[in-house]
């Protein structure tokens, strides 16, 4: 074999061995993006998906309550009772809302996330597991200051923080949520 | 290498380079929309939470001690916006629905600031979409959130209606 031949097939190897390289490192790529946009994606769904619930309900935070003062009865800062006819049938409903443990979801890696719970007067907690890592509640008066006294509440804020369960590129994706609701349409009624 | 040889493999070469270029531009696309979208789920938020407060308050500030029977009783289009005593920059200090005219402001999150705007018009009894050339029942809100993260902002609407 001529030195020709061989620096031929030498740098034909060191080409195709760059090409194969730069392939696979495309493929890896690929791979961890889609997983990333898929988390990402479900993250956000999860995310919509607490909320369409949380609304639904603090929407009527107060509606029905002949004394709208007394429509919050327990205002911590990741636990709330508030009364409201929920189910529009005239009968004033209590629900609370409040966070379990992170040792509850130990089966997920994700080392934040735990389940909020939900109940409707004295029926069984609910609880799915949507990646909530935060739920902070914060209490207002009508002027938009901190407000400690219950009855004094007439804005409350909610900060929702969801996460992937699972740790992508080592990170776990994750959406945010921040909104304030009066806790009655009609504050002058 | 001849040169049949050479040129297939800047030929193939290229085509890889065409390949890598075009998945990054596409993974470039897909994270801004990613990162577009979350911003967005976090200005709707923001901008219900000023429609909520908004909603709170009487649909006209001359219908705040007295009820009214006639449009004519309503506050002038062209006066719409905080009356006097009441500073643009206090919400707390609105009582009525198109106080909020004319508001502006830069909110913050954990993540970001957005600039908010609210504008507040009569809208057309019969075509909502229609801005009134007169005084009707129904003022409509429309809140604007952006921020540098998003290339278009966040529009939400409401119509109140006194009834």
């Amino acid at each position: 074999m001529g030195t020709n031949v061989v620096l031929d097939l030498l740098g034909s190897f060191i080409i195709g061995g760059m090409l194969l390289v730069n392939i696979i490192s495309l493929q890896g790529n690929a791979s961890s993006q889609s997983d990333l946009y898929s988390a990402t994606r479900v993250t956000q769904k999860n995310l919509v998906t607490l909320v369409g619930i949380l609304e639904n309900d603090f929407r009527k935070l107060g509606y029905g309550v002949t004394d709208p003062t007394k429509s919050i009865v327990k205002a911590d800062s990741n636990d709330i009772i508030f009364k409201a006819d929920i189910n529009r049938n005239g009968i004033i409903d209590t629900i609370r809302y409040y966070v379990g443990s992170t040792s509850e979801l130990k089966e997920t890696p994700n080392p934040n996330d735990k389940l909020l719970y939900r109940i409707e007067n004295k029926e069984t907690p609910q609880s799915s597991n949507l990646g909530l890592t935060r739920f902070l509640l914060k209490y207002y008066n009508q002027d938009m200051e901190p407000e400690s006294n219950i009855n004094a509440i007439k804005i409350v804020e909610i900060t929702i923080s969801v996460e992937s369960p699972f740790p992508i590129n080592g990170q776990y994706p994750n959406a945010f949520w921040k909104q304030t609701r009066i806790t009655s349409r009609n504050l002058n009624r | 290498m001849g040169l049949a040889q050479t040129l297939l493999t800047i030929a193939a070469i290229s085509l890889l380079s065409m390949i890598t270029l075009t998945l990054n531009s596409s993974y470039l696309t897909t994270n801004q929309v990613m990162v577009e979208s979350e911003f967005s789920v976090e200005a709707v938020s923001l901008a219900e939470s000023y429609l909520e407060r908004a909603i709170g308050k009487n649909f006209d500030e001359n219908g705040i001690s007295s009820h009214l029977t006639d449009t004519k009783d309503l506050t002038k289009k062209h006066k719409l916006g905080t009356e006097s005593g009441e500073d643009p920059k206090k919400m707390n200090l609105y009582n009525d629905f198109d106080d909020f005219d004319g508001y502006t402001a830069v909110d913050s999150t954990e993540r970001a600031s957005y600039n908010i705007a609210i504008m507040v018009v009569y809208v057309n009894d019969n075509n909502p979409s229609i801005i009134s050339g007169s005084e009707t029942w129904h003022k409509r809100m429309t809140i604007t959130v952006s921020n540098q993260y998003m290339s278009t902002p966040i529009q939400s609407q409401f119509i109140y209606s006194y009834f």
